[in-house]
């Protein structure tokens, strides 16, 4: 019966010593595996997984490697390796059971098919690690970076293949029989067929120590290298909100109880964060599109879940510092494109959380908080001059009919009198459509959004407090804004402390009403118009056709979309507590963000958040652009 | 060996009137309280002097800090929020029948203790906010009997601290260096340093094992001490007795966000009360033409006839 002795001609110390190595593995894996599972019990209140969809999320994700295949040569060369390394990952598996139990299985056709399948997917396998190391010696994209280790362990597995194929090849040798269910170790063995059998064996026995320690550098650098991802990837691609929009910070319980907040060394990271950064291969994406990096600010996500690993390695400890975590505007970008969908942006914000809680954070953001919770407001626009702004927006009154929105102006409109003219034009709007609507009261200031994006929890946590008690006189009615934050904020992080109310975002009313035929659309001259999507409609809450769907009803916009546009749009510079940071180095993201659009050679930018639109319109100032047209949505109708 | 240097750091609260207060609710949710309409803090350059009683800590090593304030009873929790610099100790001295009390009375309070405990270097911010009376420190230091230095923006202790040299912030740009001999006062200038933001977890959480140390002071007793009345000034009246002329923030749009940011914070334009023809222009541009012509067909009637 067709079958091959496991061991052939391998003495009984080397097989010892390969259980030893075993042995080492399995204390190194169970002390990783230990970390991450501890953590995650521990901490399961601060970190978010999800786990619905998961056969989805594997099928299409893990195993169809959907999102690798955005760069088609990226994924082809990831498949070969993937599914290579997962055959003769089993193959290895069957060896060992075959070897050390009492189960004999690898005989007769069994074995044939068994011999023929770990020799074409070694071929596989060895296809997938010359395209990648053909990628990172030739073809070299630029946001593939390479280092000694990256190369190394490319070497180690193409070394091991061969070894592997060579060994076949002098066990078939010794044999003397070509055996056609092995065809690449045939081959191999007519490079043998003149050596005799002393210097065979030996050979054998010298390339098989070769193959075994390979093997074994290559297990043991798994978890302190980026291969770690082929174990931490799967199991957070699966238990992450993934794809769809990105997923904010938990909200941290009893803070009270806490002596500090955030991350400040390594212990401090959750279950969830050690799996993401266990996941991280460095493939660069993040880094291609961050617009940190796009504008040479130090911050990269790629470098920043790389250092932490490293910290992770070196000693547990972690210095907050080496990573530049003010740069981040929460674009969410670097999670939209992570093909195994690490939350960068949470790690980096934990940081911050840290930092902000502990007092040592940059003067304009501390003044910003400050003002927040002394007068409701980042900009420190009083109760009082908030009422005599919300007065002017007022609508029900003398209306007979109750309202049906309660519009929230948020906090922009209260310091910039551009910004005043959307929710005035929103209000108008309204008005023309017929809709009753109220304004909140000035005694609600802002949702919280830059305590929340600038790390200050507590503050956070006061201000949305406050406002879900302020709000309960609103019960049962639908609140509407036209600023995105504040949208996220009330949708998707209230109802985290108790909101339970429906909230829509200004693009999606209006759409609406026109789709009912309540609005007329105003004739607007021939023009070509771009619509930048904000990060925090688009990417956090998937909402990317109300406004375009707004904009193509105007039979004088030829509309055109951005080079960056919808899921990959890029921010405005506006995010994440931008707005009270100060950038030091590199450029302005705005600026850049406008350089992008403007070689479509626009008439008129239109965007659906205020944020957006002070940057955008500062960098159109800047740039003396005066020709070009910035608008929020809801102007085109005026 | 050098002896332990001792400093005190004298702080007082500062009030936003249109502001709530942070509380602790029952239900264990942190959200505004009715404590009424002020909201306490530490003065801003009370927490410049404390950030750098923390530098010296950093720098020099055996030194103590106590933080010390004097209030009326039940606002103890102020005190709370310097628990996030790393001061050794907080000492409230709660004075029955606070009000009225001036700065005289508030720096005898506090020089009694001082000559209690001890201190090489007293600090104080150089104003509140509140009155800007500044005048804490001066009595201070003529009540302990030691040199005072106002203005204080660079302090450094220097020959086996016996003496400290002081940098003072002088108009135009111009600075002082100054010797003074230990123990002494200083006020700190709010361009010393940018003090830590004091963050809302860090007034709130539980400081294990380091409470604020409230002494109760008896007011009779005080004044029978120094046989007589320790207050006295009495203030007549807050409020505005000149209307300052109405400030509307005009966003340039040349102007970078920071540039913006520093403006509207700033207070933006002056606008004089409309008085007829003059007017500063808002809204939309289209409105803002309209405006301008009709103002020129007023002003200049022979357009009219055109």
């Amino acid at each position: 019966m067709i079958a091959r002795e496991i061991y052939f001609n391998v003495p009984a110390w080397a097989i010892y010593l390969m259980y030893v190595l075993t042995a080492i593995a399995t204390i190194i894996y169970a002390r990783v595996a230990y970390q991450i599972i501890s953590r995650w019990v521990k901490n399961k209140k601060d970190q978010i997984s999800d786990k619905s969809q998961a056969v989805h999320k594997l099928v299409l994700y893990v195993i169809g490697q959907k999102s690798l295949f955005e760069d088609r040569r990226a994924g082809i060369m990831h498949m070969l390796i993937l599914a290579g390394f997962t055959v003769l990952f089993i193959i290895t598996l069957l060896v060992g059971l075959e070897a050390d139990t009492p189960l004999h299985f690898l005989e007769g056709r069994f074995y044939t098919v068994f011999s023929l399948v770990a020799d074409l997917f070694g071929v596989v396998l060895l296809a997938g690690l010359l395209l990648a190391f053909w990628r990172r010696m030739f073809d070299k994209p630029k946001y593939l970076s390479n280092n000694a280790m990256d190369l190394a362990l490319l070497v180690i597995l193409i070394g091991i293949i061969i070894s592997g194929f060579l060994l076949e090849g002098l066990r078939i040798a010794y044999s003397g029989q070509w055996e056609s269910w092995s065809p690449i170790g045939s081959a191999a063995s007519l490079l043998f067929t003149r050596i005799s059998v002393e210097t065979l064996t030996s050979v054998h026995f010298g390339l098989w120590l070769g193959h075994l320690f390979l093997a074994f550098a290559l297990i043991l650098l798994v978890p302190f290298t980026k291969l770690s991802h082929i174990l931490a990837a799967p199991f957070n691609i699966v238990t992450s909100d993934y794809p769809g929009k990105v997923k904010d910070l938990p909200v941290l319980s009893d803070i009270e109880q806490r002596n500090y907040l955030g991350t400040r060394n390594a212990g401090d990271l959750t279950g969830k964060d050690l799996v993401e950064v266990y996941s991280c291969t460095s493939c660069g994406r993040c880094e291609e599109i961050c617009p940190a990096v796009l504008t040479g600010k130090q911050l990269s996500p790629k470098n920043a879940i790389q250092n932490i690993r490293n910290e992770l390695n070196k000693h547990g400890a972690l210095d907050a510092s080496s990573i530049d975590f003010w740069n981040c505007t929460t674009c969410g970008y670097c999670t939209e494109k992570c093909p195994v969908s690490i939350n960068h942006q949470n790690i980096i914000r934990s940081l911050r959380t840290y930092t902000t809680t502990s007092g040592h954070l940059p003067s304009t953001a501390a003044t910003a908080l400050e003002n927040l919770e002394y007068t409701g407001d980042p900009w420190g626009i009083t109760p009082k001059q908030r009422a005599e702004n919300r007065e002017k927006l007022s609508g029900k009154k003398g209306a007979s009919a109750p309202a049906s929105f309660v519009y929230w102006p948020g906090c922009s409109i209260n310091n910039d009198l551009r910004l005043r003219d959307i929710a005035s034009s929103f209000v108008q709007v309204l008005k023309k459509a017929g809709v009753d609507y109220d304004v909140i009261d000035s005694d609600i200031g802002c949702c919280g959004d830059p305590a929340r994006r600038l790390g200050e929890e507590g503050l956070y946590q006061k201000i949305v407090n406050d406002n879900i008690l302020h709000l309960e006189k609103y019960a049962g009615f639908t609140l509407v804004t036209h600023c995105p934050h504040c949208y996220h904020m009330l949708k998707n992080e209230y109802p985290k402390l108790g909101l339970e109310m429906e909230v829509r975002h200004h693009s999606e009313v209006i759409s609406e009403l026109l789709q009912q035929g309540r609005l007329e659309v105003p004739e607007h001259n021939k023009k070509k118009v771009v619509y930048h999507d904000p990060c925090y409609l688009g990417r956090y809450n998937n909402i990317y056709e109300p406004v375009r769907s707004v904009i193509k009803s105007f039979s004088g916009f030829d509309c055109v979309e951005a080079g960056r546009n919808r899921d990959n749009a890029l921010c405005c510079g506006g995010g994440g507590g931008q707005m009270w940071l100060e950038a030091q180095t590199g450029e302005r993201v705005n600026y850049f963000r406008l350089e992008e659009i403007q070689q479509l050679e626009p008439d008129m930018i239109i965007t659906a958040c205020p944020y957006c639109y002070t940057m955008l319109e500062n960098a159109i100032s800047f740039k003396g652009l005066n020709q070009l047209e910035i608008k929020d949505i809801i102007e085109v109708f005026a | 060996m050098t002896k332990m240097l001792k400093i005190v750091v004298c702080v007082s609260s500062s009030f936003f009137s249109e502001s709530p207060v942070s509380v602790k609710l029952t239900d264990g949710k942190i959200a505004t309280g009715t404590k009424g309409p002020v909201i306490e803090a530490v003065n801003y350059s009370d927490r410049c002097a404390l950030e750098e009683a923390q530098r010296f800590k950093q720098e020099c090593g055996d030194v103590e800090v106590t933080v010390v304030m004097a209030g009326p009873p039940d606002y103890q929790w102020v005190l709370e929020s310097c628990f996030c610099f790393e001061i050794d100790k907080a000492v409230y001295l709660q004075v029955s029948d606070w009000e009225p009390m001036d700065s005289y009375g508030c720096s005898l309070i506090i020089s009694d203790f001082i000559r209690e405990v001890g201190a090489d270097l007293v600090l104080c911010g150089d104003v509140n906010t509140d009155f800007e009376s500044g005048q804490v420190a001066p009595i201070l230091a003529e009540l302990l009997s030691i040199p005072y230095v106002s203005r204080a923006i660079g302090l450094s202790i220097i020959a086996g601290q016996s003496n400290m040299e002081v940098e003072r912030k002088l108009t135009r740009g111009n600075r002082q260096r100054l010797r003074v001999t230990l123990p002494a006062v200083a006020s700190v200038d709010i361009a010393a340093n940018q003090p830590r933001y004091i963050s809302v977890h860090s007034r709130i959480k539980e400081n294990k094992g380091k409470p604020v140390i409230v002494t109760p002071i008896d007011r009779q007793e005080l004044e029978s001490k120094f046989k007589g009345p320790i207050n006295l000034v009495n203030i007549l009246n807050i409020g505005p007795v000149r209307l300052r002329p109405k400030k509307v923030a005009i966003p340039d749009s040349k102007m970078s966000a920071q540039d913006r940011l520093s403006f509207l914070m700033g207070g933006g334009n002056k606008k004089k009360s409309s008085n007829g023809d003059k007017e500063i222009l808002e809204g939309k541009t289209e409105t803002q033409v309209d405006k301008t012509l009709a103002f020129l067909k007023k002003s200049l009637p022979d357009l009219n006839k055109e």
